[in-house]
């Protein structure tokens, strides 16, 4: 089967409505046209924008975050027969044409899982993206003993077998953290490939994406062990 | 007979009848209830014989009776809260399951025995 027809392009979205229509053309350019909108709980036109793009559009009626929002794009494309998942965020930062990079990395069975690493390439990064991120990468590795450059990236695949053992149970930013223990836990193979990012000038201020901050990462750290007790 | 010997217990009463009240009216949980009831037992007797304060002490093995009754009290406060948290969490996990079973639910597919996919909503290149 034809690469592209059975991998399905997943992206959550939250308050995205200027730039998801641009976003969702670029990744039919690059030739993948099955692509799933989760609009998650967004109070602008994010819905109607991917709709008349001409992406899958499904809706949360209130936001719970990206993690929820990204175990609905990955359980819909499950039940549409997905071979490959890939997701991808919605702001824009993650170039398209990288998709190919993650999927021929499962193609050629060098993993399970692919995440898209931002350290893996000189990038742009603001400073303090850089200590959560060590922060997180440290947190996950005590956990989970899977030692990775960037485990709280947006810009993941999965093949099949991986969509159909990974338990996503968490709905914030630490579910970041709780796809590499499931990996762990099932012994899939996880690779990382290198991409590019380019962040908003201007980046807003949202559940998706504040968890940068170093309160947030504490607040998360905490809700994941709290979560990880309750479920 | 000091004064807080006094109104502490009548204070105790009236919650003790207010969660009898509200029990009988299926307001509260049995759980909840028992709780509640314990609680402001354990305050009047306290207010009426401080010796039971001593008690504590001796079986949690503080030296101190004052001692006794603020750990033990901090204790069960962190219990209770870390118990709050659970519950919330649980919560939490009951309202994004309806969020998401009801945006899934645009994919056309009929409840539990979901035999036929749909095609997906795409337009092809």
């Amino acid at each position: 089967m034809n690469d592209r027809n059975s991998t399905f392009v997943i992206l959550p979205a939250y308050n995205e409505g200027q730039i998801i229509g641009s976003l969702i053309n670029k990744i039919k350019q690059v030739g993948f046209s099955h692509i799933i909108v989760v609009d998650d709980g967004s109070w602008d036109d994010t819905y109607l924008e991917a709709e008349k793009a001409g992406a899958l559009v499904l809706k949360h009626e209130v936001n719970l975050g990206s993690g929820a929002a990204t175990r609905t794009g990955l359980d819909a494309a499950k039940l549409l027969g997905a071979e490959i998942a890939v997701t991808i965020d919605a702001d824009g930062q993650h170039d398209p044409s990288e998709i190919s990079q993650l999927v021929r990395s499962l193609r050629v069975g060098q993993g399970d899982v692919v995440f898209g690493s931002r350290f893996r390439k000189e990038n742009p990064i603001p400073w303090e993206k850089k200590i959560f991120n060590r922060i997180a990468n440290l947190f996950t590795w005590v956990l989970s003993g899977i030692s990775l450059s960037d485990t709280q990236t947006g810009f993941r695949a999965f093949n099949r077998k991986a969509l159909k053992l990974l338990e996503i149970r968490m709905s914030r930013f630490e579910f970041c953290t709780e796809i590499v223990c499931e990996v762990a836990r099932h012994r899939l193979r996880l690779v990382e490939v290198p991409i590019s990012v380019q962040y908003s000038i201007a980046p807003k201020l949202d559940p998706l994406r504040s968890g940068y901050s170093l309160a947030q990462g504490v607040k998360t750290a905490v809700r994941f062990l709290v979560r990880s007790l309750s479920l | 007979m000091a004064i807080y010997q006094i109104l502490v217990p009548i204070i105790s009463l009236i919650f003790i009848a207010e969660a009898f009240s509200k029990f009988r009216q299926g307001k509260r949980r049995v759980k909840v209830f028992l709780v509640w009831i314990f609680f402001w037992v354990l305050i009047g007797a306290i207010a009426l014989f401080p010796k039971i304060s001593y008690l504590i002490a001796k079986i949690s093995g503080f030296e101190d009776n004052v001692n006794a009754l603020i750990f033990t009290g901090l204790g069960t406060l962190f219990y209770l809260l870390f118990r709050l948290l659970l519950y919330i969490e649980t919560l939490d996990e009951k309202i994004n399951q309806l969020v998401r079973s009801k945006a899934l639910s645009e994919l056309g597919f009929n409840g539990p025995n979901r035999s036929e996919k749909p095609k997906p909503q795409t337009s092809e290149n």
